[in-house]
């Protein structure tokens, strides 16, 4: 193991040594993100001073208002914890995601988007500009293949790369597994449940983290099993005009899949060239 | 804590990142997992800064309280695969790392061009796939394809290559006087 260690220790040093750049502006992004965070965090408790001390001074009454407000920030976070947990499993679950620039005008594109889990995916655009692509990821290798015949094939596993290619096509990873978002909601949100039986409620509302990440995210769920049935995430108006300001994921159903269904090899034709991603 | 002390801490964190940062690279397998501990062991840093010993080096600090948040991520987690390595590796790997710092240069990024010339000093196949791997950013089948190999040949070809880089990265610090 000790050689394993190594083995991953150099191989990252490999890719600093090659994209010297891309390391640094990553590295300065989590750096920046942390310390964000901790200025966040110390900001909203300077904030919360003035109002605690109000609340001493109110004594009794502010002692049952805390501790319902606690109840109720508990049985959030509780909940956005279970949905992380469900949307985990490798249960396999077909959703429609449709990507909208604003409510009103028509989506930007439609796609059935199939999930396993947090390492699988297949997506395929249902109509409009992305009828017929198919994206998935496998694993540690992503995949995307063009509807036109005979086009080549993009496979790669570079994570930050699909992602690039993707942010050309106005999309993320970060906006399109159910996962990675519950995930985010544990994190940069403040919560609020609501409601009960196959539509149960839990609203974030983005406190910190960055702004590209959904200004709220409204999620239905079925309290019996903490599926998510319906996930709605609003973007900032101050992101670039092409980006997205809502995403919408509906439940479509839950049938099980082996992992093959996503793989690789059966996604991408054997006819199709398969390319990389270049610097 | 005071804005002098931020200030202290945000000087200490930006020093130390990129040893930090490789630490979870190597550590994680899900690039969304690094930057969700790396952000998480800021903020666990700065509430204990108080506990942090200046006469200890603050690197294998936060790296420690880096491996307890990304141990307990990978316990939540239950089934999914979050580590690439067990404790013993880890501790290999936290070993490595203390290595790596060692060499002669002010930052990280100083010490990357001994790994350059680890590089530099392979033979022309090896180099070869080592640019093809990390530069042009190729899966091992289409490595093989380029130098003439299967697919399983030139990731062989790329362990050895990198076992070799590790070995020179080990051979310069013995001959500038550092540990191994």
């Amino acid at each position: 193991m000790t050689e394993e260690a190594e083995d991953r220790l150099v191989s990252a040093l490999l890719h600093d040594l090659a994209h010297p750049g891309r390391a640094r502006e990553r590295r300065d992004r989590r750096v920046d993100a942390g310390l964000r965070a901790i200025d966040e965090r110390l900001g909203r408790r300077a904030r919360r001073r003035p109002v605690a001390a109000a609340l001493a001074a109110a004594a009794a009454a502010a002692v049952v208002l805390a501790l319902v407000f606690d109840a109720t920030a508990t049985d959030a976070t509780a909940a956005a914890e279970r949905l992380l947990e469900v949307a985990r499993e490798d249960a396999a679950r077909r959703y429609e995601v449709t990507i909208q620039r604003n409510a009103v005008r028509a989506p930007i594109g439609r796609f059935r988007l199939d999930l396993s889990g947090d390492d699988v995916m297949r997506m395929e655009g249902l109509d409009g500009r992305f009828e017929g692509l198919v994206l998935g990821r496998d694993g540690d290798v992503f995949y995307a293949v063009p509807p036109r015949q005979g086009a080549p094939a993009l496979v790669t596993e570079s994570r930050d790369g699909f992602e690039r290619w993707l942010g050309g096509r106005e999309m993320s990873l970060e906006r399109l597994v159910v996962a990675d978002i519950v995930s985010s909601l544990l994190d940069d949100y403040d919560l609020e449940a609501s409601g009960g039986g196959d539509g149960a409620r839990l609203v974030a509302t983005r406190t910190s983290g960055p702004r590209t990440r959904p200004r709220t995210v409204d999620v239905t769920y079925r309290e019996r099993d903490g599926v998510i049935v319906r996930l709605s995430l609003k973007f900032g108006r101050d992101l670039p005009p092409r980006a997205p300001r809502q995403v919408r994921f509906d439940l479509l159903g839950e049938e099980p899949r082996d992992r093959d269904w996503f793989s690789v090899d059966v996604n991408v034709p054997a006819d199709r060239q398969r390319v990389g991603l270049r610097r | 804590m005071g804005g002098h002390q931020r200030r202290l801490f945000e000087a200490l964190v930006r020093e130390h990142a990129q040893a930090l940062d490789l630490f979870l690279r190597a550590l994680l397998r899900d690039p969304g997992d690094v930057d969700d501990v790396f952000q998480e062991a800021l903020i666990v840093a700065w509430r204990r800064l108080a506990d942090y010993d200046p006469e200890r080096r603050f690197g294998p600090w936060i790296r420690g309280i880096a491996r307890r948040i990304a141990l307990h991520r990978a316990h939540a987690a239950g089934a999914r695969p979050v580590l690439t390595l067990d404790a013993a590796a880890i501790d290999a790997l936290e070993a490595r790392i203390v290595h790596v710092e060692s060499l002669p240069g002010e930052a990280m990024e100083d010490r990357l061009e001994h790994v350059g010339r680890c590089v530099e000093a392979l033979p022309e196949r090896m180099r070869d796939a080592l640019r093809y791997r990390y530069d042009d950013e190729l899966g091992a089948n289409a490595i093989g394809e380029r130098l003439g190999l299967t697919g399983p040949n030139a990731r062989k070809v790329l362990e050895r290559a990198r076992a070799r880089v590790a070995d020179c990265i080990r051979r310069r610090l013995a001959v500038m006087g550092g540990t191994t």
